[in-house]
Order: structure tokens, then C-alpha cells, then sequence
């Protein structure tokens, strides 16, 4: 699988493949894409999914995708002759679409028959062809559209892909995006090991949020804060506790000792109340 | 997509999609997509049968979601042509409404970025790179770039507002418009003229009001030099009304207070509150209310200051839709909008310098990286804006966990001997040493817990409204935008429509 490297980070434009992230990897990313449907509405997003750093990082390290710089061949500018191939398939694509157009079109005029047929006699008799009126039925009405369909390029149908839908080439970043022996990343990486489900804190000022299943139908569990030193003024404490308390998840501090190599910590902290 | 060559850092890449058939694009065309409700999320995962359904649902519809096709008849959207060297689209074709988008140049119609890319996503435009139509993907390349980039922020930000029903445009810097000048203004440069021997400026010699301010001034000068009681001005008699107040009091005895300490506290009996219903007390109030406050000048903003760039830059401009915008004559915008760039937090000199180089034409709409509500009380409210003094002042006054600790410390538990040698040594006390600790203070402390007040830190709408009783109206507005994993983006808008937004951007 490949990610394409956008905003200093991997993104990801195939459905099948972010769905593959999600279910299989346990990789969450984000929908940054504005959705095309009516009214707008804010909270709907689509693809492309943007992966946070470390997502991307970790998948990088686990070599489940590849992050590839694709701005080299879809910035460059095509050939005289490729550009001429091109357009000729675009232009067949769209002149191809003639007989499909025209037979939804009959398709359509069956659906509305009763209509057109009440319509079309009405005028008849307003114009005293009587007989004519009664004598006109589906079929002619099905001959008439179809002897006057004219195909009109304007009308033939245009996808704008999602995906870039041709072959192009791209080149593999092998450098990391992030270090990776930083504390935070090793932190993701640890929990996500575990089987977790881990996206940003963001929303409640932590590190990360670790859920038991997809935060689609699950909350989240706990809030990790991770210390880079494996001190804490008691301010903080009572702030970071007190808030997960209230959102009713677990707070956890992440933390690593002094020489005692590169094992993680974790301190998950209860706050009880005796008197309830 | 498949690898097909690993020697080189170079890979041919072989989509797996490619153009959508005929009978596709007919049966897809107007595939639409409607939200479910989505009901309570569970807090357990404990793998039934009804979750493992329950999720399959759930990734059916998030499959759907993500999958819905902009299919278009060809002459049905908008057509545009990507300038790389500029990074503008050219329109070639409008459709529709359009008003909204882009700006004229010597004729030609030129889209932004952001414009582009929202009108391609939302299926409105055909855009155009070398000759060829270009996918979603090659468009994010083009417009948006492979660097970590402060455009993406800005896109999000222009497509959630846009979604959520502003007008949102580039950000016109504000033009010097010649103030129209009052009759106020001309009595003012008169005194200035005869107080401060200062010239009186020509645009205001010109205004029809300063003969006349000037003939006032000195009909005024000759009455007070020959003291002659002029019969057009009546002075109204000031009455003290000795004899209504005692009897007043005689009619009303004031209650006796309960204890001595409340006698003798003034609070509702002082001798300023009872004049305050008096007669002269309204005139006085009337005549003060029509004074202007004159802002000194100040001293902490030099012109080399001035001249400076800020490091706050103003993105956008937002329009309501109802207040009739029009792209040819724009009015002054509902607000400016500043991304912030980092997890920086604007400072109340950057804020009042920004207001001091004019470059504001609104109120201020700053959306930060991070969920957090910024509260930010206007240059004038008179306070640092610092998130931090906030907090400490707002969501921290009763706590003081370092007497909780030096209590500990005075018992000399085993405990307090280990904090006494952090303290001394002027370190932080480690965490697993303060854990059990703080619990067992907690506990035996709940009395006092009450008076805490770390209310679902850090983004808390009580604060802010706790801020505008406190320090007047803000006149900017609190927003939160997420990076990272979760697009999360919230605004709470307290002025001039009350009215608040909550745009989420999460899975």
C-alpha cells in the first residue's frame, strides 16, 4: 500500500485501502476531504484521510504501506504525444456514453409514461385531433423520443476521480518524519502494540486517547499524558486527573525512568471518593 | 496498487480504481448520502455477537460515506485552469452562484487555493492542468503541496466556515477612508488652537461645521470676558430638597441590622447611595455621560514598532450571508479570522499592536491548533491575556496543594521526610511519590474540594463567560481547531449574533 506524501505526512485516496488501515491496522487518521453532498453539511467528511505523523511513521516502521513523493510526475508537464493520448481516451470515454445516455433516457420516459401520455393527449385534444388522442399509446411515445435523442457532448457524465487514475510514478521517502526515538512516538507505538486503539489527545489537551475497539462505536478509555521527566507538580496532577475523572476515562502518565534503559512506564491514576 | 519496480527510489504506481463505466456513472450519479444518527457509543468492548454486528454496521456506512462519487454532466460545473507559476485557477466557466468566489484581475476571473480545491470537492468545478482534468489527489499535490504547510490549515478552516454558512473571503487590509468631520471635531481643534497653540488642520477649516463652532466659541469668549448674564441661557435651579429627605426618613426607618458588624458596614446605607436618587446626582450623571474619554497616547508602541510586520496575520474576512455582501463593493467584514500557526498563543501586545497599526477592520476571529477556548478579552480590557494568569486566577484560586504538601511535611511522615529533601534541593517531588499522597489529602479534604474549581479543563465556556462579566465584552471570539488525528474544529461566537457553531471533524 501506498501513501502519498502531502502536508509532511502520508495521506491516503483509496477507500478500500484507508478501510484496510482502519480494520485490519487499527489506524484511525482523519477525513479531510469536504464532502460533495447537499446542504454542506459541516461535520461531513470524506476522503482523502490524512494520518497523523506518527500514524504514518508507524506504518512506515512496520512496513505495512510506503510513503511516496508523487509531486515530481503529477506536476510535470505531459508529452505532446501523451497529452494527445489523453484526450482522445477522455474524448472516447465521453462520446462512448451515447447509447447508455440514450437508453436511460427511454428508461426514465417509461417511468414517467402515465404522465406524458395525460400531457400529450390533452394537447392533441386542445388542438381537435381527437382522434389521434386515442389512438396514441406507449410505443409511440417510446418511437418519438427515440427518433428525436440527440447526444449532446455537454451531457455526457464526468467522475472527477478521488484517486489519480492513472499510471504515474512516484518516489519512496526512506527518510523518517519523525524521530523516532522520541518519547512520545515510542509511546504511540507501545500502546498501539498492545492491540489499543490510539488517537490524538488533542480534544481533551493529552497526549493520546486510547480506546478498546474502534472509536466509531466505542469511547474512549483512557487519557495518556506523556512526561518526558518522571516528575509532576501536584497542580497538574489534580488538573490532568480531575479532567478524565469528569469525562469518565482513566487517566495514565507515560513516562520513562532514569537509567533503566528504554522501558516505559505507565502510572494509571483513580480518583475514589469514600464518601459516596 | 501493486509494486512493480523496488531497485530504484523510483515505484510505478498502477491505481487500483480506474474511470467508472457508463452504467456506473448513470447508476451512481446521484448517489446521496444521509447521515444516521448513530446513537450511544459503548464505553466496554467485552466482543458479543452485537458489537461485532454493531461495528460491521457501523464500517458499512463509514465505507459509504467515503465512497460517494462527483459525478457531473460535463457542462454542469464550473471550468478553471491551474496556473502553476501563479498557484491560481483561471476560470474559464461559471455556473451557478458564484458571486462568493475569486477575484477579477484587468478582467479575468482568478481563484484562490482554498476556492479551487472547496469547489472541486464539492463537485462544482472542473479543474484543468495541462489540458487534462485533474483528480482529487493530483489536486492536492498542485494546490495544497507535499510539505508540511499552513495551507491545509487554511483550508479547512475556509471549507468548515464556508459549510457552516459565512462568506468567507481573502482578507482586505483596511483602506484609509477620510473621516467625515463633525461639528465635535472642530470645536476640539479649536481648543487645541487656542490651548496648545497647535494649527488647526485644513480639512477641518474646510468642514461647513467650524465657522459656526467658531462663532460660538467666540460669542462664548466675549460673554465670559464682559460678564454680562446672557437672558437665553436659564440655569435650572439646583435644589438640595433638605426638607423631603428628613421626612422621607421618617416615613421609612431604616431596618436595625441583626449584629453590630453589619451596623456599621456601609454597604446599601452610605451617604453616596441615598444622594444618588437625587435630582442633582441625574444632572450631573447626564452631563458626564456626554463627555468623550480621550485615550492617551501610548507609550509602549514606537513607530519602529509599528512599522514592523506582526507575526499575527489575518487569513480571512468573514461575511454573514444576511447582511447582503457584494464581491464589487465590499462592506466592513463581521470578522477577521487568524490562524494561529502554532501552539502559540497570541500575546496582549501582539493583539493591541495589531489594533494599533489599524490593521483590523473587524472583530478578531483567532482559530488555534489545538481544542482549546481561548478567552481573550479585547486591547482596553485592560488585563494579559496570557491563557495561563487566567487559569491561575480562574481556574486555580482556591488550590494549594503546596500547603497540602508542607502539612505533610510539618506531620514528618515518611513521606514528608522524602518531600522535605525534594524541597530543599528545590526539585519537583516525583510522581509516584505524590500520588498516594495527593489521594489521601484529597479524601480527608473533600470539605475544601468544593471550593476547587478545575472545570473540565482546559476548554470551559464558564470561564469565558466568567471573563466577559468580569472584564466587558470580548470583542474576539473564542475558537478551537485540531491538528493531528482529529479535525476538531469549534467555534463560540459571543459577539455581535449570538449564536454558537460546533464543527467536529472526526470518525
Amino acid at each position: 500500500m501506498y501513501l502519498t506524501l502531502l502536508n509532511g505526512t502520508g495521506f491516503v485516496f483509496n477507500v478500500d485501502d484507508y478501510m484496510e488501515l482502519r480494520s485490519k491496522h487499527r489506524i484511525m487518521g482523519a477525513p479531510v476531504g469536504t464532502a460533495n453532498t447537499k446542504g454542506w453539511s459541516p461535520n461531513q467528511s470524506t476522503l482523502p484521510v490524512e494520518l497523523s505523523k506518527f500514524e504514518t511513521q508507524l506504518l512506515l516502521d512496520e512496513n505495512i504501506a510506503k510513503l511516496v513523493d508523487k509531486s515530481k510526475d503529477l506536476k510535470a508537464k505531459p508529452t505532446a504525444e501523451k497529452l494527445e493520448e489523453c484526450k482522445a481516451d477522455f474524448e472516447s470515454r465521453l462520446l462512448g456514453q451515447e447509447e447508455a445516455l440514450k437508453t436511460e433516457k427511454l428508461r426514465e420516459t417509461e417511468r414517467y409514461m402515465d404522465k406524458i401520455l395525460t400531457g400529450k393527449r390533452k394537447k392533441l385534444l386542445k388542438q381537435g385531433k381527437n382522434d389521434l388522442a386515442a389512438a396514441l399509446t406507449d410505443k409511440d411515445v417510446l418511437m418519438e423520443m427515440s427518433a428525436n435523442f440527440k447526444f449532446d457532448r455537454q451531457n455526457a457524465l464526468l467522475e472527477v476521480p478521488c484517486e489519480h487514475p492513472t499510471n504515474h510514478s512516484a518516489q519512496i521517502v526512506t527518510d523518517p518524519i519523525v524521530h523516532t526515538n522520541s518519547l512520545k512516538y515510542r509511546v504511540f507505538k507501545d500502546l498501539w502494540r498492545r492491540g489499543k486503539y490510539v488517537t490524538s489527545g488533542d480534544a481533551f489537551g493529552a497526549d493520546f486517547l486510547v480506546y478498546p475497539g474502534d472509536p466509531m462505536i466505542y469511547h474512549a478509555s483512557h487519557i495518556v499524558i506523556v512526561h518526558e521527566q518522571p516528575v509532576i507538580k501536584p497542580l497538574e496532577l489534580i488538573a490532568k486527573v480531575r479532567l478524565s475523572v469528569i469525562v469518565n476515562k482513566s487517566c495514565v502518565f507515560a513516562y520513562e525512568m532514569e537509567n533503566n534503559g528504554e522501558k516505559i512506564h505507565y502510572q494509571t491514576v483513580a480518583w475514589c471518593n469514600p464518601g459516596k | 496498487m501493486d509494486i512493480k519496480t523496488q531497485e530504484s527510489e523510483f515505484v510505478e504506481i498502477h491505481p487500483k480504481i480506474s474511470y467508472l463505466s457508463v452504467q456506473e456513472l448513470i447508476a451512481h450519479r446521484h448517489t446521496e448520502f444521509e447521515p444516521t444518527s448513530g446513537g450511544l457509543k459503548r464505553t466496554k468492548n467485552e466482543g458479543t455477537a452485537a458489537e461485532v454486528e454493531e461495528l460491521k454496521r457501523a464500517q458499512e456506512y463509514l465505507r459509504a460515506q467515503l465512497s460517494v462519487p462527483r459525478i457531473e454532466r460535463l457542462g454542469g460545473r464550473a471550468l478553471a485552469v491551474w496556473h502553476e507559476e501563479q498557484q491560481v485557477a483561471e476560470v474559464k466557466r461559471k455556473d451557478g452562484k458564484f458571486e462568493n468566489f475569486g477575484y477579477s484581475e484587468q478582467g479575468v476571473l482568478y481563484l484562490e487555493y482554498y476556492e479551487a480545491m472547496f469547489l472541486l470537492e464539492v463537485g462544482r468545478l472542473q479543474l484543468e492542468y495541462c489540458g487534462l482534468v485533474v483528480s482529487i489527489e493530483q489536486a492536492y499535490v498542485l494546490l495544497l503541496g507535499k510539505l508540511e504547510s499552513e495551507r491545509y490549515t487554511n483550508y479547512l478552516v475556509y471549507s468548515a466556515l464556508s459549510r457552516s454558512g459565512y462568506i468567507v473571503v481573502k482578507h482586505a487590509p483596511p483602506q484609509e477612508i477620510p473621516q467625515e468631520v463633525t461639528s465635535a471635531d472642530c470645536i476640539w481643534a479649536l481648543l487645541k488652537e487656542k490651548v496648545e497653540n497647535q494649527p488647526v488642520p485644513d480639512h477641518i477649516k474646510t468642514s461647513s461645521f467650524y465657522p459656526i463652532a467658531e462663532k460660538r466659541m467666540q460669542d462664548v469668549k466675549e460673554l465670559i470676558t464682559s460678564q454680562k448674564a446672557d437672558p437665553n441661557i436659564v440655569v435650572d435651579p439646583i435644589d438640595l430638597k433638605f426638607g423631603e429627605k428628613k421626612r422621607m426618613a421618617v416615613e421609612k426607618p431604616i431596618e436595625e441590622p441583626p449584629s453590630k458588624k453589619e451596623k456599621f458596614s456601609t454597604t446599601g446605607r452610605s451617604l453616596v447611595d441615598q444622594l444618588k436618587c437625587e435630582f442633582s446626582y441625574a444632572k450631573f450623571e447626564e452631563f458626564f455621560e456626554k463627555f468623550d474619554m480621550v485615550q492617551l497616547k501610548s507609550q509602549d508602541n514606537t513607530k519602529d514598532q509599528l512599522d514592523t510586520p506582526s507575526a499575527l496575520k489575518i487569513i480571512f474576512d468573514l461575511h454573514l450571508h444576511n447582511k447582503g455582501f457584494k464581491k464589487s463593493a465590499p462592506k466592513a467584514p463581521n470578522f477577521n479570522v487568524v490562524i494561529l500557526p502554532t501552539q502559540a498563543f497570541p500575546t496582549h501586545d501582539q493583539i493591541s499592536k495589531m489594533k494599533h497599526q489599524n490593521l483590523l477592520t473587524a472583530p478578531l476571529l483567532v482559530i488555534s491548533e489545538v481544542p482549546t477556548v481561548w478567552i481573550m478579552g479585547g486591547p482596553g480590557s485592560g488585563k494579559g491575556t496570557q491563557a495561563q494568569k487566567i487559569q491561575e486566577q480562574y481556574g486555580f484560586k482556591h488550590i494549594d496543594p503546596i500547603a497540602l504538601v508542607e502539612m505533610e511535611v510539618e506531620t514528618k511522615s515518611p513521606a514528608g521526610q522524602k518531600f522535605q529533601k525534594s524541597l530543599s534541593a528545590g526539585t519537583a517531588i516525583p510522581l509516584q511519590q505524590i500520588i498516594p499522597l495527593i489521594e489521601k489529602q484529597l479524601m480527608s479534604h473533600r470539605g475544601v474540594l468544593k471550593g476547587f474549581v478545575i472545570d473540565g479543563y482546559p476548554a470551559d465556556l464558564e470561564e469565558a463567560e466568567v471573563l466577559e462579566n468580569g472584564f466587558g465584552s470580548p470583542n474576539l471570539i473564542n475558537a478551537g481547531f485540531g491538528s493531528d488525528n482529529r479535525k476538531y474544529t469549534q467555534f463560540i461566537q459571543s459577539r455581535p449574533t449570538p449564536k454558537s457553531i460546533n464543527v467536529h471533524r472526526k470518525l
